[in-house]
């Protein structure tokens, strides 16, 4: 019960803060320019004599165009995880938050868990409801649904819970600014490492991809975006469109979404334990 | 022996190297209001946070209602309203009090009384619905008395209550206390403003560094000392040396004494030895101490 009211009053001011009006005033431009950009291409598309079936040439450019936003999307999900939670426990104990509900019959991990799950719900909601209305966008102006695109804005979901909870953790153990930055370090290092392991694969090098996967066990956020790209299945139909770095052909296996799953259990946990033994 | 409340048993905290609270005894008899005093840093605060689970003792133990400091169930019958404090100021005050109506495992019936009653007690009905974002200093003092006493507790901490409100509002304050009291219940009341203390409390305990230097009922702590104000014009160097060697003088200001005297029949001899060398005596009154004076004088004692 405390849980599901810490949950219910962080959504509550999360949904209120700058950081989530931000992050839907940017998500609904991106999104604005998505739609355009979408019906200008389709509009002005010159499909190659070689292709006999003029459609699948264009569902493989649309497919392209919307791994590029989910890309993109997956970015805005970020910020808005990792901007909401940076003060998630810092903020609240510089500004004394805490002094009137600890006293409170209430565990201390609850409190953090709470938290959890109401900045996790929010980054969640925010990355399904933009890669469901990308997935609706190209579907208007492309003719193009991609079914298996719902797993990926699930996936999408769990990379905004993934950061949510990794960055309430750090907020337990550092100070509200080096959270944030702390977090968007390991994010960007993921991101690069999933580049090195995507070249790695392309260049049949080793070394790289073992890059790809030590950063990927360090934060699986990068993993996870690329099997919410790999879920819209549009990489046959990029490749005929000469392929792209949005369509990547190296693909995270089942066990690291067991890792991302792990990794927020572990966040949580450490996060809890480090909150019980904070003076406040 | 009565109940007790709140107990502490060398409790000690230490940040680094620095004691915030050395070797901590207290016994807080249930349904007194009990006054909690000490200068700037003298550890008041950290150990109010160590008896409500905000900061962790280094040493020592302590209870609550009976039940070890720590125990979380306890915390259903403790209120508490915090020194420096921020709530949700976007909320309203009715949805700020059935927040922590509902961390009080309060339901929805209960809470929507409690509610009415205690935006009534402090005298906010009519801010209701207003965000706390919009309240007066004073306003959120309040509101976070409200909070505190939500679910109808059986021992409240006050944390300077009053430290934020106009005269009205300390009067309010001092008689939601009084009301407190008479409904038995504990008042643990952290305050600097003195006569504030010693209009409602029964019980009071200095600390200085740390650690308590003083304790007891107010009527034992003022009762046993009395003061004589004199004001006289002429009193020669020799003269007030004598008067020091005889009594213990806590002030002098220009033409103004004040002596400690430990037997009132001891006035007339004061004053004779003021006339007699040569002093001429305007103005001479017998008092009690007040707590002020104590305080002052306790904490001057042991070194501020």
């Amino acid at each position: 019960m405390p849980i599901l009211v810490i949950a219910k009053i962080t959504l509550q001011e999360g949904i209120r803060k700058k950081a989530v009006l931000g992050g839907v005033l940017l998500a609904a431009a991106f999104l604005a320019l998505y739609g355009l950009g979408m019906y200008f291409v389709m509009r002005d598309l010159n499909v190659p004599e070689s292709f006999v079936n003029p459609d699948v040439f264009r569902d493989a450019v649309s497919g392209q165009l919307l791994a590029a936003a989910l890309n993109v999307a997956g970015m805005l999900t970020a910020l808005v995880a990792i901007f909401t939670s940076a003060g998630a426990i810092a903020t609240e104990v510089e500004q004394n938050t805490f002094h009137a509900i600890i006293p409170k019959p209430l565990m201390r991990w609850q409190v953090l868990v709470g938290k959890c799950c109401g900045l996790g719900a929010m980054s969640a909601a925010f990355a399904i409801v933009t890669t469901v209305a990308l997935l609706l966008l190209t579907w208007i102006f492309a003719g193009f649904f991609s079914w298996s695109g719902l797993q990926s804005a699930l996936l999408l979901g769990l990379l905004g819970v993934l950061l949510s909870c990794v960055t309430v953790c750090a907020s337990s153990l550092l100070s509200t600014l080096t959270a944030g930055v702390t977090v968007i370090m390991l994010y960007g290092l993921a991101m690069v490492g999933g580049m090195v392991e995507q070249l790695g694969m392309l260049l049949d090098n080793q070394v790289m991809q073992n890059i790809g996967i030590i950063s990927s066990l360090l934060l699986p956020s990068d993993a996870l975006w690329r099997m919410a790209a790999q879920r819209l299945n549009v990489q046959e139909l990029a490749i005929l469109a000469g392929g792209g770095p949005f369509v990547g052909s190296s693909q995270p296996t089942a066990i690291m979404f067991i890792w991302a799953l792990v990794y927020i259990t572990l966040a949580v946990l450490i996060g809890a334990r480090a909150f019980a033994r904070k003076d406040l | 022996m009565p109940d007790l409340a709140v107990t502490t048993h060398q409790l000690r905290k230490v940040y680094g190297t620095n004691p915030a609270v050395v070797g901590l005894d207290l016994a807080v008899p249930t349904g007194e209001i009990f006054g909690f005093l000490g200068p700037n840093g003298a550890g008041k605060s950290t150990c109010v946070k160590m008896l409500l689970g905000l900061v962790f003792p280094t040493q020592g133990s302590g209870t609550l209602l009976g039940a070890p400091l720590g125990d979380h169930h306890i915390k259903a019958r403790v209120g508490f309203l915090p020194e420096h404090f921020r709530f949700h100021e976007w909320l309203t005050a009715r949805e700020f009090l059935d927040f922590h109506g509902q961390l009080y495992g309060m339901c929805g019936k209960q809470r929507r009384k409690r509610i009415a009653d205690v935006l009534a007690t402090v005298n906010l009905e009519r801010a209701a619905t207003q965000q706390l974002r919009t309240f007066s200093k004073g306003m959120l003092q309040r509101i976070g008395i409200a909070q505190a006493l939500i679910h109808d507790p059986d021992l409240i901490f006050l944390d300077e209550p009053t430290s934020a409100l106009d005269p009205i509002g300390r009067r309010l304050v001092r008689d939601i206390i009084r009301r407190l009291k008479a409904e038995k219940k504990t008042v643990f009341l952290n305050s600097h403003l003195l006569s504030e203390v010693e209009a409602v409390c029964d019980r009071v305990a200095i600390i200085q560094r740390g650690e308590v230097v003083r304790d007891g009922t107010l009527d034992e702590l003022l009762a046993t000392q009395r003061l004589l104000d004199v004001q006289a014009h002429g009193i020669a160097e020799d003269v007030l040396e004598e008067v020091k060697a005889q009594w213990e003088l806590t002030a002098i200001e220009g033409e103004r004494l004040t002596l400690a005297l430990d037997d009132p029949a001891d006035v007339p001899n004061v004053v004779s030895l003021l006339v007699n060398g040569g002093a001429a005596v305007h103005h001479v009154a017998l008092r009690h101490e007040s707590l002020e004076d104590l305080f002052v004088r306790t904490v001057d004692d042991t070194g501020a």
